[in-house]
C-alpha cells in the first residue's frame, strides 16, 4: 500500500462529511445547536480573543530571544489586563514569582533549558 | 481456576510494588495535583497529564504511570467538586453533576453531595478495577488472535460509534475525528517513510505530537473563549455547608445509584464512546426514571450526584480496557496516555500483560490505592480545595497560558511548536463557537497511524485483495457492529417513516433526559 492511499482514503471521508453536514444543515436544522450558535457568537467578543492571540504570538516570536523570565513576566499580566484584571501590580508579582519558580524547577530539577535569553548569566 | 490464582499472585506482587514508600508518595503527589488542577474550572485530566508529561522526563515508567493513574482519578474528583459548588464543570464529564449538585449546594446540602460524590467515585473506581484485574488478562488473551484485519475493523467500529455518541450532533463528532485523522496524516509515514503535508518545513516531519493538539485545543481553545466572555459577570462559589458525610438516609438513597452508574459507566466506558460523558447522562435518566424523589429531581437530588459520578470513574477503568489491551485509546485522557506509554517505549497491547506485567500489575495495584488515597485525603480537604476556587480568573487563566506554552516549548524545544499551538487554539476556539467536540479530533490523532498500519498489513497479507475484511468471522462481526452504530440513532425514524408517520427526531442518548 502506496503513501498515497490512507490520505486519499481520509480526504474523501472529509468531503463527504461536509457534503452531508451542509445537506444535514439545509434540510433540517437541529434548532438547539442553532440557537446555541447563534447565542456564541452574538454575546462573543472576537476582539478579545483576538488580542490574547496576539499576545501569544508576540511572547512566541521573542521567547527565546530575551528569554524566559522576562517574556513571562510582561506576558502573564498583559493577558490578565485583556481578561479584565485590573490590577497590574499584584499581576506583576504573581508573574515574576511564577516565570523564576518555572524556571528553576525547569533548569535545575528537570535539565530542560530553558531559553536564558538577556538574563544570561543573571537567571538562578 | 488456575487462571484465578494466577492472577491474583501477580496482584499481590503488584502490591508488593505499588505500596513501596517511593511509589505510595507518586501515587499521592498524583492524587493531590490531579484533584488541585480538576478542581480550578477550565482544566480536565487530558490537559493536565499533557501538561505534566514534561515533569516526569526524569521518573522511570512504574513511576510516572502510577502518578498518571492517580492524576486522573483526582481530576475527574476535583471536577465534580467545581460543579457542585461553582456550577462550572470543568469537563464534559461533569456536566451532569452540576445538575443536581449545584442544587444540593444552594439548599445547604453541598456536604452530602461532596460526599456522595467521593464515596461513590471510590465504590465505582474499586470495582471497575476488581473487574480491570480478572478481564484484563482474558481480554488480552482474546486479543492475541486478532488478525490486521481484525483490528482495522475495530477501529472503524472506534470511529463510527465516536462519531454516534459525542455530542449532539453525530456529523459534528465525525467532522472532529476526521479532523483529528488529517492531523495525524501529517510528517513522515510509518510504512513508506515518505513525508505527506510538511510542505517541506523539518519541524513538521515528525508530525503534530497529542500534547501540542490537546493543550492548543484545551487550553488555549479554552482561554480564547474565556476572553471573549469576560464580560459575563463572575461566578458565585457556595460555601460548604452540611456535614461532609452521609446521614443514613442519603446513603440508603445513594448506594443503589453507585452501583447502576458503575453498571453503565464501566461497560461504555470500554466501547469507544469517547469516554465518560455518555455513561453520565445515561446514569442520570436512568437515577430521575427509577426514583422514589422525581420531584426532587433539578432540585437537588442526591440520587443524581450518586449515579453520574460513580458512571464518570467507572468509565475510566472501562477506558483502560481497550488502551491496554488494543492500544485503543477511547478517550483524550486515554490518547494522551497512550502516548506517555509510547514515550517510555512501551507499548500497550495484548504483549503487555507479558512482557511487562510487573509495571502493569503495579499500575493496577495503585489504582486501588489511588481509589482510597482519594476518599482519605480529598474529603477532609475539601475546604483547602474550594480556596483554590477564589483565585481570580484572569490570573487563572493567564497563569494557563504560560503553563501551555512551557509544556509545548519544553516537549519539542521550537518556537515553531508554539506557534503551531497558538493555530490549534485558534482552531479549537472556533470549533467551540459553532459547538464541535474537540475530543474526537485528539483520538482521531492517535488512531489515524494505527488505522493506517493495520489497514496496510491486512492488505499485505492478504496480497491486495480487501475482501480479506469481509471474510473473516471476527471482522465481519465488528464491522456489522460498526454499520449498527452508525444506523441504530436513525432507527426510531426509519420506522416511523416505514409505517407512513411524521419523521420526528433522532433519538440521541441523555439529551432528552438531561434538559
Amino acid at each position: 500500500m502506496g503513501p498515497r492511499v490512507f490520505p486519499v482514503i481520509i480526504s474523501c471521508s472529509l468531503i463527504v462529511i461536509g457534503v452531508l453536514f451542509v445537506i444535514e444543515t439545509l434540510r433540517r436544522a437541529d434548532e438547539a445547536v442553532e440557537d446555541h450558535v447563534v447565542e456564541e457568537l452574538r454575546t462573543a467578543d472576537h476582539k478579545q480573543a483576538a488580542l490574547v492571540v496576539a499576545l501569544l504570538l508576540v511572547y512566541a516570536s521573542v521567547f527565546e530571544r530575551i528569554g524566559y523570565i522576562v517574556a513571562t513576566t510582561a506576558f502573564l499580566p498583559a493577558v490578565a489586563y485583556v481578561l479584565g484584571s485590573r490590577r497590574l501590580l499584584r499581576d506583576l508579582v504573581v508573574a515574576v514569582v511564577l516565570a523564576v519558580v518555572a524556571f528553576s524547577v525547569f533548569t535545575e530539577l528537570l535539565n530542560i533549558d530553558l531559553p536564558e535569553g538577556v538574563m544570561e548569566g543573571v537567571a538562578p | 481456576m488456575i487462571a484465578i490464582v494466577a492472577v491474583i499472585s501477580e496482584l499481590i506482587d503488584g502490591f508488593g510494588t505499588a505500596l513501596q514508600p517511593k511509589y505510595l508518595l507518586y501515587c499521592a503527589v498524583g492524587v493531590l495535583l490531579g484533584t488541585a488542577v480538576g478542581v480550578l474550572p477550565g482544566i480536565g485530566p487530558a490537559l493536565t497529564i499533557a501538561l505534566l508529561l514534561p515533569v516526569t522526563y526524569d521518573v522511570e515508567a512504574t513511576g510516572a504511570f502510577i502518578m498518571f493513574a492517580g492524576i486522573y482519578y483526582g481530576g475527574m474528583y476535583g471536577g465534580s467538586t467545581t460543579s457542585i459548588l461553582l456550577n462550572t464543570p470543568g469537563e464534559a464529564a461533569s456536566v451532569v453533576t452540576a445538575l443536581e449538585g449545584f442544587q444540593m449546594a444552594k439548599r445547604g446540602r453541598g456536604g452530602p453531595a461532596l460526599a456522595t460524590a467521593a464515596i461513590g467515585s471510590f465504590v465505582a473506581g474499586t470495582i471497575g478495577t476488581v473487574i480491570i484485574t480478572f478481564v484484563g488478562p482474558a481480554a488480552s488473551r482474546v486479543v492475541r488472535l486478532f488478525q490486521p484485519a481484525d483490528y482495522f475493523a475495530l477501529m472503524v467500529l472506534a470511529f463510527t460509534s465516536v462519531g454516534a455518541l459525542v455530542g449532539r450532533s453525530a456529523l459534528r463528532g465525525m467532522i472532529s475525528l476526521t479532523l483529528g485523522l488529517f492531523v495525524g496524516l501529517i510528517g513522515f509515514d510509518e510504512i513508506n517513510g515518505q513525508a505527506r503535508y510538511v510542505f517541506g518545513e523539518s519541524h513538521l516531519q515528525g508530525g503534530i505530537s497529542v500534547v501540542l493538539l490537546a493543550v492548543g485545543l484545551f487550553a488555549v481553545g479554552e482561554t480564547l473563549y474565556v476572553a471573549s466572555h469576560r464580560d459575563t459577570g463572575g461566578d458565585e462559589i457556595i460555601p460548604v455547608r452540611g456535614k461532609l458525610w452521609l446521614s443514613g438516609d442519603d446513603l440508603r438513597r445513594s448506594w443503589k445509584p453507585w452501583l447502576r452508574g458503575t453498571a453503565l459507566g464501566f461497560p461504555l466506558g470500554m466501547l469507544p464512546t469517547g469516554g465518560a460523558e455518555v455513561p453520565t447522562f445515561l446514569s442520570y435518566g436512568l437515577e430521575k426514571r427509577l426514583s422514589k424523589h422525581r420531584d426532587e429531581f433539578g432540585k437537588g437530588a442526591i440520587e443524581g450526584v450518586a449515579g453520574p459520578e460513580a458512571a464518570n470513574n467507572a468509565a475510566f477503568a472501562g477506558v483502560l480496557v481497550p488502551l491496554l489491551t488494543l492500544a485503543l485509546p477511547t478517550s483524550a485522557t486515554a490518547a494522551i496516555m497512550l502516548t506517555a506509554f509510547q514515550r517510555y517505549g512501551i507499548q500497550p497491547g495484548p504483549s503487555l500483560f507479558t512482557e511487562q506485567a510487573p509495571l502493569l500489575w503495579a499500575l493496577i495495584a495503585s489504582m486501588y490505592v489511588g481509589n482510597v488515597m482519594l476518599v482519605v485525603l480529598n474529603l477532609p480537604l475539601v475546604r483547602l480545595w474550594v480556596k483554590l476556587l477564589e483565585i481570580p480568573k484572569p490570573l487563572l487563566y493567564s497563569a494557563i497560558l504560560v503553563f501551555a506554552c512551557l509544556g509545548v516549548f519544553s516537549a519539542a524545544r521550537s518556537t515553531y511548536d508554539l506557534y503551531l499551538m497558538i493555530g490549534v487554539g485558534t482552531l479549537g476556539y472556533l470549533m467551540r463557537m459553532f459547538d464541535i467536540p474537540v475530543a474526537p479530533m485528539i483520538v482521531g490523532l492517535m488512531l489515524g497511524p494505527v488505522m493506517e498500519s493495520q489497514l496496510s498489513r491486512a492488505l499485505s497479507i492478504s496480497q491486495g485483495d480487501p475482501s480479506v475484511f469481509v471474510t473473516r468471522p471476527a471482522s465481519v462481526v465488528i464491522l456489522a457492529l460498526a454499520v449498527l452504530a452508525v444506523a441504530a440513532p436513525h432507527l426510531p425514524r426509519l420506522f416511523r417513516l416505514m409505517r407512513g408517520e411524521d419523521a420526528g427526531s433522532r433519538l440521541v442518548l441523555g439529551d432528552a433526559d438531561a434538559d
